[in-house]
């Protein structure tokens, strides 16, 4: 018998402690590798660097201008149920200002910074009048698309040299199409949008490629803030870079945010808050 | 007599005392091991069927990731998940729950329809991120709401208020930058989690696009693809386990709330019709001659028992509290009190 042998079953008493035990654990084994093949081994816990989080931000700009001062009227639409408020255009007004144009509005002002609705014959009617004397129309995201005649009357006004001003913006509900048409314009559907450089937010672009035109002398980089892209059978003025892209449209890269009509006399832009306050500010957001 | 004698003389020869004896010790090694240590090893499988992740529901869940945690026996998790995501801060509260669940047991998550946003998130947590083919994930982003409009609010002056902010908290473009921190924060949860699996580019990641379980497979964004036994197998795989009994936790936390509910509330049972319908700022209202949200026959009711034993209710607490509708925690406060919030959620077309 062997020493185990004779401990285990050398005496009773040994026998009686020993003899559970053993099994115990032989059965208590067999159970842990019935059971378990292994243990866990929990991962670590990877830091979450937040406080490397940056956002891009692009830099003010102070903005001194020395405009030639020139003399006309420029009417902003207001009758179309256009989707902007008045305290949107501080910037541009006043820049109309410094160059001694005088704004008016057409359209009744509720005095909340919007325009009462109007019906199609009055709005004919104001358009006609107050075009007869403008030198440029300024249509901001018309909610009412342009009739048949109110095109006829715009068509006239910008055949005998008149400036017409588009501006869509994305954000907004628009019937602006209607009236860009008219003149070989397309505000195309959805947004541009970066990942790679952009302000704040991706929808937030910037444009450093301009082609040489009076209207984007001086311009280096504007900051668009949600703009939509403009075909047009005329120039560009402006397009962007390989990093921006549209969320609807797709196989026409670069996009065109800034555009002129063939004759040169319709301007077309896709964003309104580039020139809102503090937009205006960034960049060369106000030049020009 | 003789008989008993003889039983004790067979019992005292060494076999018969020998096989007794290793009865006992079997007996002991079973008690043991199950009853003891380390027991049977349990697979817990939570079931979280189309969720918005919101404060109640991170309780819910919360609630079944504490009893897997704190259940010694319970060696892995599976999560059957199922949610568009929600709001920010709960899905983050869900992601750390997850995290601090992952440091002491495997977490298998199984995404089934949907787990966009937020939701995916709280996946980003588990040791190993399974979908169906089928399955629709990641929609990473935030949407932050309101922001205040383009053109600010006029000043009053009928408050005293300290600070250009004071009252909406920033400029718009100040809310933006805060939108991209989230969305960063995000980002970097995936970013670091996924680590090397990660086979696309976080600008990708950030379009918040949602992917199929079979794209979502592609690049990196889960670890495989299977239905729940293949999650069960692969949790007790992380486990260590090889014969596991399975645990229904929606079922058993169930069963340990009304326990502990019964134990608080004792014989006390509500009239089925009043159930529900009416909390304790309802009452007080009721007291107060005011009208509440619940429906006329149930206001009905409790004014009727509200006569009966008033003296009782009058030690209802004041309006307002935990929870309590802002407007009514601050009655004379002269504004409409509505914070921005932000949202980690896949929201869809409406269509």
């Amino acid at each position: 018998m062997s020493a185990i042998g004779r401990f285990a079953f050398g005496s009773n008493l040994r026998r009686v402690l020993t003899i559970p035990l053993l099994f115990a654990a032989v059965y208590f084994l067999v159970a842990l590798f019935t059971y378990y093949r292994g243990t866990y081994d929990a991962p670590a816990t990877p830091d979450l660097l937040f406080e490397e989080i940056t956002t891009p931000i692009s830099a003010h700009t102070i903005f001194t201008e020395q405009p030639e001062i020139r003399s006309g009227v420029m009417v902003v639409d207001g009758a179309h149920d256009n989707e902007f408020d008045t305290a949107e255009l501080v910037s541009l007004l006043s820049s109309m200002a410094n160059r001694g144009i005088t704004v008016d509005f057409m359209g009744v002002a509720t005095g909340f910074g919007s325009f009462r609705r109007m019906t199609s014959l009055e709005r004919l009617e104001a358009l006609e009048s107050k075009l007869r004397q403008a030198g440029s129309l300024v249509v901001i995201a018309p909610r009412e698309p342009y009739t048949k005649q109110e095109r006829g009357l715009v068509r006239r006004f910008v055949d005998k040299g008149g400036r017409l001003r588009l501006i869509g913006d994305p954000t907004r509900t628009q019937q602006i199409n209607r009236l860009a048409e008219e003149f070989g314009l397309s505000f195309q559907p959805g947004f541009l949008y970066n990942q790679t450089d952009y302000d704040l937010n991706h929808r937030n672009i910037f444009v450093q490629d301009f082609f040489p035109d009076p209207v984007t002398e001086g311009l280096t980089q504007v900051a668009f803030y949600t703009v939509g892209a403009i075909r047009s059978s005329g120039p560009a003025l402006a397009y962007t870079d390989g990093n921006t892209f549209s969320t609807l449209v797709e196989g026409i890269e670069p996009f065109y945010p800034l555009v002129k009509s063939t004759r040169g006399n319709v301007l077309a832009v896709g964003d309104l808050t580039f020139m809102v306050p503090p937009q205006n500010s960034i960049l060369d957001n106000n030049t020009g | 007599m003789n008989k008993i004698s003889a039983l004790g003389r067979f019992i005292g020869t060494w076999y018969v005392s020998t096989v007794l004896l290793i009865a006992v010790g079997l007996a002991i090694g079973s008690t043991v091991f199950f009853y003891a240590y380390p027991g049977k090893p349990k697979i817990a499988v939570i079931d979280i069927p189309f969720t918005v992740i919101d404060d109640r529901s991170v309780f819910e869940i919360g609630a079944m990731l504490d009893y897997v945690r704190d259940d010694s026996s319970i060696k892995g998790v599976v999560i059957s998940l199922n949610s568009p995501g929600g709001g920010a801060a709960p899905s983050e509260e869900l992601f750390f729950e997850m995290v601090r669940l992952r440091e002491k047991k495997p977490v298998v998550v199984i995404m089934e329809d949907l787990v966009a946003s937020g939701g995916f998130m709280m996946s980003m947590g588990a040791n190993y991120a399974m979908a169906k083919p089928s399955s629709f994930v990641g929609g990473v982003g935030v949407i932050l709401s309101p922001l205040p409009p383009v053109v600010p609010f006029e000043p009053s002056d009928r408050e005293g208020v300290t600070g250009p902010f004071k009252l909406n908290g920033g400029s718009r473009r100040h809310f933006v930058t805060m939108t991209e921190q989230l969305r960063q924060a995000f980002a970097s949860i995936v970013i670091t989690e996924r680590g090397d699996k990660l086979r696309t580019t976080k600008n990708e990641i950030l379009e918040g696009n949602l992917y199929t379980g079979v794209e979502a497979m592609q690049v990196g964004l889960i670890d495989g693809l299977g239905g729940q036994t293949d999650a069960i197998r692969k949790a007790a795989s992380l486990a260590g386990v090889a014969n596991y009994e399975l645990v229904d936790v929606n079922t058993e936390v169930s069963r340990v709330f009304n326990e502990k509910l019964e134990r608080m509330n004792g014989p006390v049972r509500f009239e089925p019709n009043l159930s529900g319908e009416f909390s304790a700022s309802d009452i007080f209202a009721l007291l107060n001659g005011q009208s509440t949200g619940a429906p006329t026959e149930a206001s009905t009711l409790l004014k009727g028992l509200i006569t009966e034993d008033s003296d009782a209710l009058l030690t209802l607490p004041p309006t307002g509290g935990i929870g309590a509708d802002p407007a009514k925690a601050l009655p004379d406060f002269p504004l409409s009190i509505a914070g921005p919030k932000a949202y980690y959620l896949y929201v869809g077309s409406s269509e």
